[in-house]
């Protein structure tokens, strides 16, 4: 099978863009904040990170093995002591960024919800959000598309990083097409918050 | 002293918290400003060259205890680095100190309008202080002259570095990128 890097960020743009429509622009501006914040945690903090969650997988596999209730816990502890870390090779750390990027999205997606609850209603086969006017939905499905923007920003280039992969998915060029739009990203990101701002301003004074 | 990416990331944060006690709307007033301000620096004093121009001429009239400031690198790029973040604080100021650029309207209540405030007042130092360190950096870093600056960027820095936004926007974009901007918040501002 044999995608074009059209194909991808196509794909993606629509489920993004799907998914900022339904939820309205506040939510998805949540979320942006949400995926910048992944973006630093899991750039800065990964080798804390990654030390803490060794750490944590040696005491559980300490407490596993009843080294909590032993009566002699240093000699389970020097057997745990010498087990080889959780996260040690590149393409551990490789999985492990990915799976800490991708849960830190899903709960920004999670908390923009929770902040902003409403009711839903149908809408077609699905179910959207009563709340956002249809400029809010039409603000949504561009932060939407920016959203996906920044996530396939982050995650293309790791998870696939050699031209071709399983499904000649041409990785080099959509790394490329992604990396020279970036400017247009933060250009609609400054617009929407500009615009959203204002517009949820009201003119009584 | 510390890092200069501690430093940036600090005074953006103080930046956004001065955003949250001032209020969007007033923050979008700096935010005009200062998008003025950067393309005055980088199209007339950078790009057309006005700041050679005044360094030149400065250079005529200046006593001899002073011209090296204005002939010789890095003293000439100390003064240049001066001059911008002086023009800046000087527009920002302006902005700061007025309410002709404040936008109308209430703000929102509760916890949308304080992630605004906040998202602007962020805005706001990534532009300004951002803006200050591209010039610095582009000079190479001629604070060392006063004993501010040491050593070679670290990887976090680099990093940074490459997310201000004159190194964001290719070249050939940043002027119609900031005009864009310019005329989009003056439009947003009469339209209210």
């Amino acid at each position: 099978m044999t995608l074009t890097y059209l194909h991808v960020l196509v794909a993606v743009g629509a489920i993004f863009g799907l998914i900022g429509f339904l939820r309205g622009v506040a939510r998805e501006v949540i979320t942006t904040i949400g995926i910048i914040a992944a973006y630093l945690i899991v750039g800065w903090g990964e080798p804390f990170l990654i030390g803490w969650t060794n750490k944590l997988f040696k005491m559980a596999i300490f407490a596993a093995r009843g080294g909590l209730v032993a009566d002699d816990p240093t000699a389970i502890w020097a057997q745990v002591r010498d087990l080889p870390p959780l996260i040690e090779t590149s393409g551990e750390k490789l999985i492990f960024r990915l799976v800490v990027f991708a849960a830190l999205v899903i709960l920004a997606y999670i908390v923009g919800n929770k902040l902003l609850p409403t009711r839903k209603v149908p809408f077609g086969p699905l179910a959207i959000y009563a709340g956002p006017s249809f400029l809010s939905r039409l603000l949504g499905l561009a932060a939407g598309l920016m959203n996906g923007y920044l996530i396939a920003y982050f995650v293309i280039p790791k998870a696939f990083p050699e031209p071709e992969t399983v499904i000649k998915l041409p990785t080099g060029a959509v790394v490329e097409f992604l990396s020279q739009n970036l400017p247009l990203v933060f250009i609609g990101l400054v617009v929407i918050l500009i615009v959203l701002g204002l517009w949820g301003a009201s003119l009584k004074k | 002293m510390q890092p200069i990416e501690v430093l940036w990331i600090s005074l953006v944060l103080i930046f956004g918290a001065i955003g949250l006690v001032r209020g969007f709307r007033r923050e979008l007033g700096v935010t005009t400003s200062v998008f003025v301000a950067m393309y005055i620096i980088s199209q007339w004093f950078e790009k057309r060259a006005v700041m050679d121009m005044m360094l030149g001429k400065a250079a005529r009239v200046a006593p001899a205890a002073f011209s090296a400031l204005v002939t010789e690198d890095p003293k000439r790029a100390l003064v240049r680095c001066a001059f911008y973040t002086l023009f800046m604080a000087f527009m920002v100021f302006i902005s700061y100190h007025g309410e002709t650029l404040t936008f109308d309207g209430t703000p929102p209540k509760g916890l949308a309008g304080l992630l605004l405030n906040l998202m602007v007042g962020l805005l706001n130092g990534y532009l300004i202080v951002g803006t200050i360190w591209y010039y610095l950096d582009k000079y190479n870093y001629p604070t060392r002259l006063l004993g501010l600056y040491q050593g070679e960027l670290s990887p976090l820095a680099q990093t940074l570095r490459s997310f201000l936004l004159f190194n964001l926007i290719p070249s050939n974009l940043v002027e119609p990128v900031l005009i864009f901007f310019i005329l989009f918040l003056i439009i947003m501002r009469v339209i209210r």
